[in-house]
């Protein structure tokens, strides 16, 4: 994939890390497809353009992004296969959802662009297949590089598959604000999964990820944000289908608990049924729970006590609970191609955090995204 | 971690009784909409989405890294 980048940075203002990391869009993950048992038959390309809105409590402050992507998947031969996306995403407005460097940012404008790709390479051979890929993302002031390796083995008849997977990314983050920021991470990720075929209408899945991240992790733009050097984290997703014959439709059942070393657990329960209707149509309807707890070291307290300290007021650490409500519209417009138009709306609330929550500090949030995409296989 | 440990069992058990499903029975396991990845771009945006929201991550793959919104 080549990253062509082309960036115009106009921060007339401060606006946080992670306010513009929430909004930009990247391509992460990018090995998720864990049910291939076999290398594709078919070339599929698709396009899709993200339209991204979030805003507060309150409703004064706004963020917005615009996102093409693309993705492409093809054998090459009868054993080999290529994957790559890639996507621009170009970021406006302002916020005052996370606690900036600059109090009263408010109302100022910041513009960022940002480039990221992704490429893998997969061998397939009777029984297992290897894939080698790389992602990349570039912006003005962060830029990270990452190689992955996974490998899958199935049983003979397909209903059980193994996969595992290796990861290592080397990250690099500087900051528009203060030029002598020069710093780095480096992330090494792992999975183990297992796929199984639970009888004619449904099937199981369930991964085990773990990752390790060293080096620079707090927010170059928050003033005080000072986390700990290290990072480790666990997941385990289980995911299930069910076929639902009556309705010739599907019911999809993802649960995912997570843990990390900075004192943060969560849990999420996401739910979507596919509905197909009248001969080429498809709806997917969808709604997905969210809690989580805080890191240790957050406080709602602004500044903090000791200058020194590992502190973070940053919300994204903080305990809260979302709920989002999804739907997505698809028409088969002619053999092999297909238009799909999704949106999703999510709202955060402190109260929403399973257990209750004694940080109330934390302000409601609201996003919102549309995201339209044409697929052709052929 | 008590969660894993509750569950794993239940996983294990789980496995052990599934009976094997012939080629000809997968019909239905084949359709468009019974597969975990339906569409990659719109997987793939929803789950940047959701990750540069939260603190929480992974599962879905192997890579931790690539952005910056962690």
């Amino acid at each position: 994939v080549s990253i062509a980048t082309t960036k115009k940075k106009k921060a007339k203002n401060v606006i946080s890390r992670l306010t513009k990391a929430a909004a930009s869009i990247a391509l992460i993950g990018s090995s998720i497809s864990a049910q291939a048992q076999s290398a594709p038959t078919q070339t599929t390309v698709s396009v899709a353009y993200a339209h991204y809105d979030e805003s507060q409590k309150g409703g004064e402050s706004r963020m917005r992004v615009n996102a093409p992507m693309a993705f492409v998947r093809a054998p090459i031969g009868e054993r080999d296969a290529i994957e790559a996306s890639f996507v621009y995403d170009s970021m406006s407005g302002a916020s005052t959802y996370y606690l900036s460097s600059l109090t009263g940012a408010s109302g100022q404008g910041v513009e960022d662009n940002r480039s990221a790709g992704d490429l893998k390479y997969t061998h397939y051979f009777e029984r297992s297949s290897l894939g080698l890929g790389t992602i990349l993302s570039d912006e003005d002031d962060y830029n990270s590089k990452s190689a992955f390796l996974e490998s899958k083995w199935w049983t003979e008849d397909k209903n059980t598959v193994l996969t595992a997977g290796v990861s290592l990314s080397d990250d690099d983050i500087s900051s528009t604000l203060n030029s002598d920021l020069d710093e780095n991470r480096t992330t090494s990720g792992y999975l183990l999964g297992v796929q199984q075929v639970i009888d004619e209408i449904s099937v199981f899945q369930s991964n085990l990820t773990f990752s390790s991240a060293d080096g620079y992790l707090s927010d170059p733009y928050k003033t005080f944000d000072n986390r700990p050097q290290s990072r480790d984290a666990i997941a385990w997703l289980n995911r299930y289908i069910r076929y639902i014959e009556s309705a010739d439709a599907s019911l999809h059942a993802d649960f995912r608990y997570f843990a990390d070393s900075w004192g943060i657990n969560s849990q999420t329960l996401d739910l979507a049924w596919y509905q197909p209707f009248l001969e080429n149509w498809l709806l997917r309807p969808s709604i997905r729970y969210y809690s989580q707890t805080g890191a240790d070291f957050f406080t709602g307290q602004y500044p903090p006590e000791n200058f020194e300290s590992i502190y973070s007021a940053d919300q994204r650490v903080g305990p809260f609970g979302s709920i989002s409500i999804g739907l997505k519209l698809a028409y088969q417009i002619s053999e092999g191609l297909e238009l799909g138009v999704t949106t999703e709306f999510q709202e955060q609330r402190p109260e929403w955090k399973l257990g209750g929550n004694s940080h109330s500090e934390v302000t409601p949030f609201y996003t919102w995204y549309v995201l339209t995409g044409l697929t052709k296989k052929f | 971690m008590k969660l894993f440990l509750l569950l794993l069992p239940l996983a294990v058990a789980f496995f052990i009784s599934c009976s094997p499903v012939e080629p000809w029975q997968k019909g239905a396991l084949a359709k468009d909409h019974m597969q975990f990845d339906t569409d990659s771009l719109e997987t793939k945006f929803r789950l940047h989405v959701e990750q540069s929201k939260e603190a929480s991550f992974g599962g879905y793959g192997t890579s931790a890294g690539g952005c910056g919104c962690n």
